[in-house]
């Protein structure tokens, strides 16, 4: 990845974050702008065309800091909230709802880390006495932008001061090293995410083979880190029991089960209008053919649906205990 | 294809000559129109106005694709930027609105990028560190409207700075200053074309399908609009859709038999590939 722009809002010029970052990418153009809304997210634009060579935003993110997680985000706590330090992502899933979401592919980092720190403080003083969990990495991968966001930097040490505070890093990256460099705490969950390998080729662009990050979960595991295993989305074809279930094995005989926080599994959902534009971008996609739109949120037929989930369940009961599986009921 | 959009003719003799444009005819006096089988070109005048109506005129008359690439080129004014430099934009801000567009740039296009301010009269004072003209944002404006800005792009010459002002400038000197970066011109038209190519615009659906399918039935807008999905739908899994056996008589019964023709190929067909 070569960022050739950087748009810089003036009120985060100064930001010794920003400095940081702009130090380690002296070669790109630096353009000056108010808000990240003139730059991100305009009308006529192109994600796809973006999605190509995309521009790097540097922004504050001034309200909305930590918002409360949708419905079938969490595993089993009752507190669950997100929080979004970079919007868009380097890797081009082909069923990702971001590109549906936004119109353009730029990479938007929040530099003020420290307000939406104490936002989660609040969040956490908000429910005395129980654990509240935080998920990072719904509006992009948590750890693959990390060498420029310096995330784990800045959000490991926090977490380790509250134990209370259970924080969710969710990846398909297999950058694993800023984690090593710190210690552990008990409070961090980093948590991947698969699809069999054949659906990780033809539609996860530019993520590392499971394999890689198999061996990057392992490295975790001996380090300390609690893992989650997130199979989300549950992604159909003809021949899926197959690959599910080699997938599984192929997990659960390298991964220590009792070093797992979690495991998990979510049926692929997207909402209506984001889909369609996901559709108008690859309009060819076998995986978008096979899902009819009815009602709000785009999902497989219910009974493809039912049947993957009934199967997941099953084989992945034969490896996790149930104290740790949390199948989806969104 | 790449439409150009110049101020003057001196500006736009060299491109007409490099891709071999003719004139359109009926193109009319006001803004003249050249055209090559991979290039349109408009002259439209000087001020934004001008580019403004040019713009929409080219759009017009040679009706414009989604995926073609639209360029200003043109010359401009800057402080100290040495004579005959070539910028492309990554700010055009209009200088008596405020207003300010942002063209994406699509990978290391290799040129220096800056700052482009539109006036509305000749510039001598150059008092912000930008390159100086007067017709980017009406092109901008107006070509997004037919193009998604990634397509859209302002290329500037700098003919004129506070030690050589526009006193200097001739036809001469424009016309070997386009000439100097035709070659840059090649490099930027060529790049955003290959974006578009590796990137197509959405595929649609074939029209004579779906006329053979409505036939005598009537459909209501949301259920063509259904019918070109359930096509589309249907194309992913075989480019020649077989719909014989859904030639019910409703327009609701025939779009029910569609989606169960999908649904049946999915699940026989869909596989991670
Ligand atoms: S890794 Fe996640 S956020 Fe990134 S493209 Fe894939 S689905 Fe989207």
């Amino acid at each position: 990845m070569r960022i050739e722009t950087i748009y810089i809002e003036e009120a985060v010029r100064a930001h010794p974050r920003t400095e940081r970052i702009l130090s380690g990418l002296d070669h790109a153009v630096r353009v000056p702008i108010e808000r990240y809304g003139e730059v991100f997210n305009r009308a006529q634009q192109s994600f796809r065309l973006q999605k190509k060579s995309p521009s790097l935003i540097l922004a504050q993110k001034h309200e909305n800091l930590v918002l409360p997680a949708p419905v079938g985000y969490g595993i089993g706590s009752s507190h669950n909230y997100y929080f979004s330090h970079v919007l868009n992502c380097l890797y081009d899933c082909r069923y990702c709802f971001l590109q549906g979401m936004y119109r353009s592919a730029h990479y938007v980092v929040f530099v003020n880390y420290e307000q939406m720190q104490r936002a989660m403080l609040e969040a956490v003083e908000a429910h005395p006495g129980e654990d509240v969990y935080f998920f990072s990495g719904y509006d992009g991968d948590s750890l693959v932008l990390d060498a420029i966001t310096g995330f784990v930097d800045a959000f490991i040490p926090f977490a380790s001061q509250h134990p209370r505070m259970i924080l969710e890093l969710r990846t398909k990256s297999a950058a694993i090293r800023p984690l090593l460099e710190h210690d552990p705490p008990e409070n961090v969950v980093v948590a991947f995410s698969f699809t069999p390998e054949a659906a990780r080729l033809a539609y996860e662009h530019g993520v590392p083979p499971n394999a890689v990050r198999i061996e990057a979960m392992k490295r975790l595991a001996d380090a300390g880190y609690r893992l989650g295993l997130r199979f989300d989305p549950l992604l159909y074809a003809k021949d899926y029991r197959d690959h599910y279930r080699g997938l599984f094995e192929s997990v659960f005989s390298e991964i220590d089960v009792s070093r797992l926080h979690s495991v998990s599994y979510g049926p692929f959902r997207t909402p209506r209008d984001y889909f369609q534009r996901m559709r108008k971008l690859y309009p060819e996609e076998k995986l978008f053919a096979g899902l009819p739109q009815e009602g709000s949120m785009v999902s497989y037929p219910e009974d493809i649906e039912r049947e993957m989930r009934e199967f997941c369940e099953a084989e992945l009961a034969r490896f996790v205990p149930p104290e740790r599986f949390f199948p989806c009921r969104a | 294809m790449t439409r150009f959009v110049v101020a003057l003719r001196a500006e736009a003799t060299p491109l007409i000559q490099h891709y071999r444009m003719l004139p359109e005819e009926d193109s009319g006096r006001a803004f003249p129109i050249y055209r090559s089988q991979r290039q349109t070109l408009v002259i439209a005048g000087v001020g934004k106005i001008r580019a403004a109506a040019a713009t929409a005129v080219l759009a017009s008359k040679l009706p414009s694709n989604a995926s073609d690439a639209w360029i200003n080129i043109g010359i401009a004014g800057h402080r100290d930027r040495p004579l005959g430099e070539l910028v492309v934009a990554h700010t055009v801000t209009d200088h008596a609105s405020g207003k300010r567009y942002f063209p994406p740039r699509l990978g290391a296009f290799d040129l220096t990028s800056t700052a482009i301010r539109t006036v509305d009269r000749p510039e001598t004072e150059f008092e912000a560190d930008d390159v100086y003209e007067m017709e980017a944002s009406g092109f901008v404006e107006t070509a997004l409207r037919f193009a998604t800005g990634e397509l859209v792009q302002c290329l500037k010459i700098v003919s004129d700075n506070r030690s050589s002002g526009t006193a200097t400038i001739t036809r001469e000197s424009i016309h070997d200053l386009v000439v100097e970066h035709l070659g840059a011109v090649d490099a930027l038209s060529n790049h955003l074309e290959q974006m578009v190519k590796e990137a197509p615009a959405t595929r649609l659906v074939d029209a004579s399908v779906a006329e053979v399918i409505v036939g005598a039935r009537h459909f209501t807008t949301s259920q063509k609009r259904r019918l070109a999905t359930l096509l589309l739908r249907l194309q992913a899994f075989d480019p020649t859709p077989d719909t014989s056996g859904c030639d019910q008589k409703s327009a609701a019964e025939l779009l029910q038999c569609l989606e169960n023709r999908v649904h049946e190929l999915a699940l026989k067909q869909q596989g991670y590939a």
